[in-house]
């Protein structure tokens, strides 16, 4: 796991410290108390829960989470209205996707539209070892 | 038969008696239990008051191996559903040290249950802005490289 910009797990007592002395309301550097004393394995756990195209979203939140989707081991892709060509959408999203391993792949392709694709996801799902 | 007890101390200098078989769900606990038996665990990265909340969880997640038929003992459905009203009634800044205390302690449980709550926490939110106001996130880009994640994103859903 790449450590960049001194994402470095800091143990809970830093931060107890710090939600201890803040003010309500106060949104200066003394309530940081959350993701940045998170290693990226428990930020990727959180986005496994998530539907794949919010978990992309967050993607636009810092530097920190600009990467951290498409290192999480799970992607779960179903759009619930299909709009446009939904097998070129789910093709962007793979190639945008980094994890060597996964611990699961979630698809729902719409049969008759993304017949073409099957192949292509399959091998994907492959060589992820899913 | 009484059950062998071991003291958790925090990092206000508190001691808590906790059973060993509640305190064993902790990974780190556990295997400090075996290095340093009878020995008081002192952890001086978490509060008193986290640390009571935690041992709440281990509490009732404790399997009983013995087979008594503790009455505290409970279905699986009833668990799930304690779990999310444990991890709904903790405000946001102990729900992300009750994160942080399971992955220190290494309670898979606990970590899944809270990191479950923060995932939800996010699917709420309507936009990147309250997201990153509910999680105190700095927007440390220039307005150009928002427009071009922006653009990148547009996935329709």
């Amino acid at each position: 796991m790449a450590d960049e910009g001194g994402n470095g797990y800091k143990p809970p007592q830093a931060i107890a410290t710090k939600t201890k002395t803040k003010e309500a309301g106060d949104l200066s550097d003394g309530v940081e108390y959350s993701f940045r004393f998170l290693p990226d394995e428990i930020l990727q756990t959180i986005l496994s829960y998530l539907p794949t195209q919010i978990a992309i979203t967050t993607s636009i939140l810092s530097k920190r989470w600009r990467h951290v989707w498409s290192d999480t081991p799970c992607l779960y892709l179903d759009w619930i209205k299909p709009y446009g060509p939904k097998g070129d959408i789910i093709n962007k999203i793979l190639d945008r996707y980094k994890a060597r391993k996964m611990m699961s792949f979630k698809l729902k392709p719409n049969m008759r539209d993304d017949f073409p694709y099957i192949d292509r996801w399959i091998v994907f799902a492959m060589s992820r070892n899913v | 038969m009484s059950k062998k007890m071991i003291v958790l101390k925090s990092s206000e200098g508190v001691s808590f008696v906790v059973e060993e078989a509640v305190a064993r769900q902790s990974k780190i606990i556990s295997f400090l239990v075996e290095e340093f038996p009878d020995r008081e665990l002192p952890l001086t990265n978490m509060t008193s008051e986290i640390l009571r909340k935690t041992i709440e969880y281990c509490k009732k997640h404790v399997v009983e191996d013995d087979g008594g038929g503790d009455s505290s003992s409970s279905s699986s459905g009833d668990l799930k559903e304690w779990d999310v009203k444990f991890v709904a009634e903790i405000d946001q800044p102990r729900l992300m040290d009750l994160l942080m205390a399971a992955n220190y302690l290494d309670i898979p449980s606990l970590l899944d249950v809270t990191c479950q709550k923060v995932a939800d926490t996010i699917a709420a939110c309507n936009d990147e802005k309250e997201i990153r106001a509910t999680f105190n996130i700095e927007n440390d880009f220039t307005e150009e490289e928002v427009e071009a994640i922006r653009m990148e994103n547009q996935y329709p859903i």
